[in-house]
């Protein structure tokens, strides 16, 4: 077979590249879609992508998921009419949606002359060309997941985004309009104090939020560290576990705490009393091109907020995917392919390079998330004491 | 009743006029039939660092400097704003700009200074305080529109000097751009209040509302002088056109865009140790020279050759004098 009508060469191509790419997208064993997917428990995706307007924003309004309050009925008369229920206020937000990109590939024609001779000579099949093309897509998607995680962990944990990593641009992108009485200590000392009376705490946290707001299923974000040395070195919580189970102390508090299965063992016992939040362990970890290993959520942050998601993925057009098509240079030839549930583009490209030509893989993402549950949204510093 | 309110209903009636003058342009490019290259854009962008502090416009052909960091990432734009004095002025706090359609807008809080013989040098920067739109006298032509700034200190200023941004208000403060490496390729609208305090970490930017402007500028761009933004002379000196009256900024030799005295003074540096030196006498150790460089004592034709230099602030050069044998 020549090597210009493998599936590999065929990926630039303008009219079949896009398909291959789809395909290749669509094969759980070359490109897997749920590594670094902490967004993916936290937000669900927009159903439709943002308009961008004349002035370059792609912006979108999120409107408050409000619960309303129930009240104890009003005794009556026959025939008499109830009174009018006053509107509530309709708290909405608006923001813009920043682009994202990951570094891109580019493949010059040197390098495509050496792979095309190791493929004549059967050093390099066409298996092997497509599975390091694959590799290029894995490379994308967990770029996009993990920049939408860090995204994702910075705002339910601080209620802002504010955008300082990578080679890019660097500041504040949206920030919610989380009510600054939401932002609480930790109460009458330090979680990680092991004599603070922690399970007494949230239950009565719980039950004041239940009757300012109506009564909700809540959970309790906190990171394994933070639970490891909150939850686990408490001695209310131990007592109230050995209380329920009869288990040894030494069994939680030996050199084994930070196992999984103990916290698992642990979550699963708290989750019992129906008084408390159900916790849910914060587990995200991105890779910075110039930090290393950063994290969205600071370990001393625990959130309580009402189960389920947090609010929406909001996305938008990459310019690419309206410019190139209708006003590309010739010279250069592209294909795009939308992946990632649709928010990202895969962008495919041919082009000259002085004599020769060369070929570039790029992926771009409008996409921010944006919460829904701001007013319930509960943002607490157990690292600082009322 | 809520309060901040951005969006809404009004059941009624509501008149209301706006008046806007769009789509009126000039061709700042220079045509070409051949292929050109002058859209090639950078790494990731940048946003724009110094943004215009009111609604105002950016237009195609304006120049800025592209700032990366040690790496080359992580850029932001700098702007380079110009205004063009209408009227000499001398010792008055009192400055007027020309003011059309087609210039940049000056905004109180700008910090403005005479640009500088060479780009990002430093001079005499003032705060503007108030912009008036009004009308003078210039030359002989009556009802001139201008901008009337009333600046923090007394400046004296040419007719036809250009203004452009300081760092900051006082005397030997800087010129805000420090290169030239990109062009606007298109108008830019900005209608909004911009964010000032972007990308601050110490204090933290906490400014979520205002408008910041993220923007990726051609590398490079051949412009018809007469119809950029006025260019002052430090700008002008970049020039990599030699067609009178065009204005290039080069996208593939931009590290050759510096001033020319720069330039001197490196190739001053580089030939220093291989341009010999020469008197009418021996060399004294107060003999200035370069480790390698020769001497000639042009009475005896004696020649030596600089071995070593030592001290910091009084250097002590040592020379030795060469036997050549045949």
């Amino acid at each position: 077979m020549k090597f210009e009508n493998t599936t590999f060469a065929n990926i630039y191509s303008p009219r079949n590249g896009s398909p291959i790419v789809a395909d290749i997208m669509a094969n759980k064993n070359l490109v897997k879609i749920d590594n670094h997917n902490f967004w993916t428990k936290k937000f669900d995706i927009f159903p439709t992508a943002a308009p961008t307007d004349a002035q370059g924003n792609s912006s979108f309004i999120v409107k408050l998921r409000e619960q309303m309050q129930g009240e104890l009925m009003s005794m009556r008369a026959p025939l008499s009419e109830a009174a009018p229920v006053d509107a509530p206020a309709m708290q909405t937000y608006t923001g813009s949606i920043p682009s994202f990109a990951p570094r891109g590939f580019i493949e010059n024609a040197t390098e495509r002359w050496y792979s095309m001779n190791a493929f004549k000579d059967d050093q390099l099949t066409e298996e092997d060309m497509v599975r390091n093309y694959a590799k290029k897509l894995q490379f994308f998607v967990d770029s996009a997941n993990q920049t939408l995680s860090f995204a994702a962990a910075r705002i339910l944990s601080t209620g802002q985004l504010v955008y300082d990593k990578g080679y890019g641009i660097k500041g504040n992108v949206l920030k919610a309009p989380i009510p600054t009485e939401n932002f609480l200590n930790a109460g009458t000392a330090v979680w990680t104090d092991s004599t603070f009376p922690l399970l007494d705490h949230l239950r009565t946290l719980v039950e004041t939020l239940n009757n300012k707001h109506g009564k909700m299923a809540w959970q309790l974000e906190i990171t394994r560290d933070r639970f490891v040395s909150t939850f686990l070195n408490n001695t209310q919580v131990l007592d109230w576990l050995k209380l329920q189970y009869g288990i040894q102390h030494s069994v939680l508090t030996a050199n084994i705490p930070n196992a999984i299965a103990t916290v698992d063992y642990a979550i699963t016992a708290l989750a019992a009393d129906s008084d408390l939040p159900r916790i849910s362990i914060v587990s995200e970890a991105q890779n910075d091109v110039e930090l290393g290993t950063v994290h969205g959520w600071a370990t001393n942050i625990a959130v309580l907020r009402p189960m389920g998601y947090a609010g929406y993925i909001m996305y938008a057009r990459p310019a690419e995917g309206v410019v190139m098509p209708s006003m590309g240079a010739r010279a250069v030839t592209q294909n795009f392919t939308t992946a990632f549930n649709g928010i990202g583009l895969i962008i495919n490209s041919e082009m000259d390079n002085g004599k020769l030509r060369e070929w570039h893989t790029d992926f771009v993402m409008n996409a921010v998330p944006a919460l829904d549950e701001f007013v319930y949204h509960y943002i607490i510093n157990t690292g600082t004491a009322n | 009743m809520p309060t901040n309110v951005q969006n809404g209903a009004f059941l009624g009636t509501k008149l209301i006029q706006e008046t806007n003058v769009g789509g009126k342009g000039r061709s700042v490019f220079v045509p070409m039939k051949g292929t050109k290259t002058d859209y090639e854009f950078p790494t990731y962008g940048g946003d724009i660092a110094n943004p215009f502090k009111g609604k105002a416009k950016l237009f195609a052909g304006d120049l800025a400097e592209f700032r990366t960091n040690a790496s080359g990432m992580n850029g932001r734009y700098y702007i380079l704003k110009t205004f063009e004095v209408a009227a000499a002025v001398s010792n008055t706090n009192t400055v007027y700009i020309l003011r059309d359609g087609f210039r940049h807008i000056p905004f109180v809080g700008d910090v403005l200074m005479v640009a500088p013989d060479v780009i990002g040098g430093t001079g005499t920067a003032v705060t503007v305080v108030t912009v008036t739109a009004t009308t003078t006298t210039v030359g002989e032509t009556a009802n001139v529109p201008v901008w009337q700034l009333a600046i923090s200190a007394n400046l004296t200023i040419a007719k036809g000097a250009i203004l452009v941004e300081a760092e900051e208000a006082g005397s030997n403060k800087a010129m805000v751009v420090k290169a030239i490496n990109s062009v606007a390729p298109c108008d830019y609208d900005m209608l909004s209040d911009p964010s000032l305090t972007f990308g601050n970490t110490a204090p933290a930017d906490t400014n979520f509302t205002d408008a910041r402007y993220f923007v990726a500028f051609a590398l490079g761009g051949l412009m018809y002088t007469k119809k950029m933004s006025p260019l002052p002379k430090c700008v002008l000196d970049l020039n990599r056109s030699n067609v009178n009256g065009w204005f290039k900024v080069n996208y593939y030799d931009m590290r050759a865009i510096q001033d020319t005295n720069t330039v001197k003074e490196e190739i001053d540096a580089a030939t220093v140790g291989i341009t010999p030196k020469s008197g009418a006498s021996n060399p004294a150790t107060s003999t200035v020279g370069a480790v390698g460089q020769l001497y000639i004592n042009t009475t005896d034709q004696g020649t030596f050759i600089c071995t070593k230099i030592t001290g910091t602030t009084t250097k002590t050069y040592t020379w030795k004098e060469i036997t050549l044998t045949a």
